[in-house]
């Protein structure tokens, strides 16, 4: 009761923080302008317990992600918008059917997204809204966001609330191209479309995000992100196979309300005159039984004024969800069952480097090459599950009016 | 579980109870690129892939346009 109490305190005793006075010195112009960035991504796995074999069965993976994401700001709004696709090439879902290298083999997601926001008051406070559309052979996403932001007068705390929600249909047969072609239907594994599994074929989620950013001194700040995830719907993957004792075979069955619960703490930190250190830590916890803890640490080291080095490393362990038993372990008069390794218990961890190169040069009268972003991660599962990720990113900017006060050398 | 949250509370509260003024011509370091909260594109690219190979997600962490994640 006490450690209540003690909490409670410290809790009021933040949120009531002493208000720094407002600075009225210092008027930030906004030159207007457009953000252009390309991104390409490339992601290459190897495992062999596929969910789509019932948890045994290669997890070969691979998928190349280019993305353009625009933005055009002025003084008190911003218009974005993303556009992408995902190339996938998977051995495993390969495996829906009898048919090894059949249509399913390879698939594309197209993804877009657009977003306004708008400053109000005296730009302390902004508010946004977004909406988008992803689609695959067998998904359809329709999100739908809202977003508002608001800084303290003094610029060194600001509070973040962001709403989604996502609209997800998960039948198939919606690209032309495809062999699974129209009528639109939930796709089950070749040996078990005798029957329909399941009476709903949506997914709804909707997430509540919020966010507290707090400048501790000049060189350190910190933010907390409480945030709550509720999904209903058709939670499982109609081509996922599970295999019981009794030698019996069916699809994988979930419940239909996930509610999930993650809180992350990040703080920045700038030692000395050339490093960064970024740390975070996550829980996580939700009602299939997963609980999870994830470190992060990132040191970002200048060479120079315009490159910078990071090494990062990532730690993450998650205890397995009730409803998970490998191949072949499930009891034949289960409910819920999965023998998807995403919900098992593991250890995994990241690590890798990042390169920014920022040189910050005109190209052309009003057109600037902002930098360069590669970064190389190497992902690794208990379960022997591995992945490498490489991204690649470039910035460019081009400006509405010429600033006469900016260096062009 | 409770004993995180009460460590997750007493974390926040101390930081944000423990902050100083800071005035704008003072924030040459806050306001380097590598000091923002919102990570990288190639960081947002990780957590995207992270969510879909555990079974949580990172909090915080920004989620485009949806999709399965079944592969």
């Amino acid at each position: 009761m006490k450690r209540r109490y003690l909490v409670l305190g410290m809790v009021a005793a933040a949120l009531r923080g002493k208000p720094q006075a407002a600075d009225t010195s210092y008027q930030k112009r906004e030159i207007p302008k457009t953000d252009i960035e390309l991104l390409y991504s490339m992601y290459n796995q190897s495992g062999d317990h596929s969910a789509i074999t019932g948890g045994i069965g290669t997890e070969k993976l691979e998928v190349y992600a280019p993305e353009l994401n625009l933005s055009f700001n002025h003084a008190k709004s911003t218009f974005s918008i993303n556009a992408g696709t995902d190339v996938i090439s998977s051995a495993s879902t390969d495996r829906i059917d009898d048919v090894v290298s059949s249509a399913s083999k390879r698939d594309v997601r197209y993804h877009t997204d657009i977003m306004y926001l708008r400053k109000i008051g005296k730009n302390q406070t902004e508010v946004g809204v977004g909406t988008g559309v992803s689609f695959e052979s067998d998904y359809l996403s329709l999100p739908a966001r809202a977003f508002v932001s608001h800084s303290t007068p003094s610029g060194l705390r600001k509070y973040n609330l962001a709403f989604s929600a996502y609209f997800d249909d998960l039948r198939w047969g919606r690209r032309a191209d495809q062999s699974y072609k129209t009528p639109l239907q939930l796709i089950y594994p070749a040996e078990l479309r005798y029957k329909e599994w399941y009476d709903v074929h949506n997914r709804y989620t909707f997430n509540v995000k919020a966010g507290i950013e707090q400048v501790i001194n000049k060189r350190l700040v910190a933010a907390v992100y409480p945030e709550m995830t509720l999904q209903k719907g058709l939670l499982a993957t109609p081509f996922h196979r599970v295999y019981f004792t009794n030698d019996s075979l069916k699809v994988e069955n979930l419940p239909k309300q996930r509610i999930r619960v993650p809180i992350g703490l990040k703080v920045n930190w700038f030692a000395g005159s050339r490093t960064i250190i970024k740390a975070g830590y996550g829980f996580y916890r939700d009602n299939f039984g997963i609980t999870a803890n994830n470190f992060d640490l990132e040191t970002g080291i200048k060479i120079s004024p315009v490159v910078t080095l990071s090494p990062f490393v990532n730690v993450y362990r998650q205890s397995p969800a009730r409803y998970f038993r490998p191949y072949h372990e499930h009891a034949p008069d289960a409910i819920y069952y999965s023998s998807d390794y995403d919900l098992s218990g593991f250890t995994s961890y990241r690590v890798g480097v990042g390169f920014r190169w920022a040189p910050f040069r005109y190209l052309a009268a009003r057109g600037i090459f902002d930098e360069v972003q590669i970064r190389y991660a190497f992902f690794k599962r208990s379960d022997r599950l591995h992945a490498h990720m490489l991204s690649a990113s470039f910035k460019f900017t081009r400006e509405k009016k010429q600033n006469p006060n900016l260096n062009r050398n | 579980m409770r004993i995180w949250i009460v460590f997750i509370f007493i974390c926040t509260a101390s930081i944000f109870i423990s902050c100083s003024t800071v005035k704008p011509w003072q924030r040459t370091y806050l306001n380097d690129p590598g000091m923002q909260m919102a990570g990288s594109p190639g960081k947002t690219f990780e957590d995207y892939v992270q969510s879909i190979r555990t079974g949580s997600v990172v909090a915080g962490s920004y989620k485009s346009a949806g999709g399965c994640g079944c592969n």
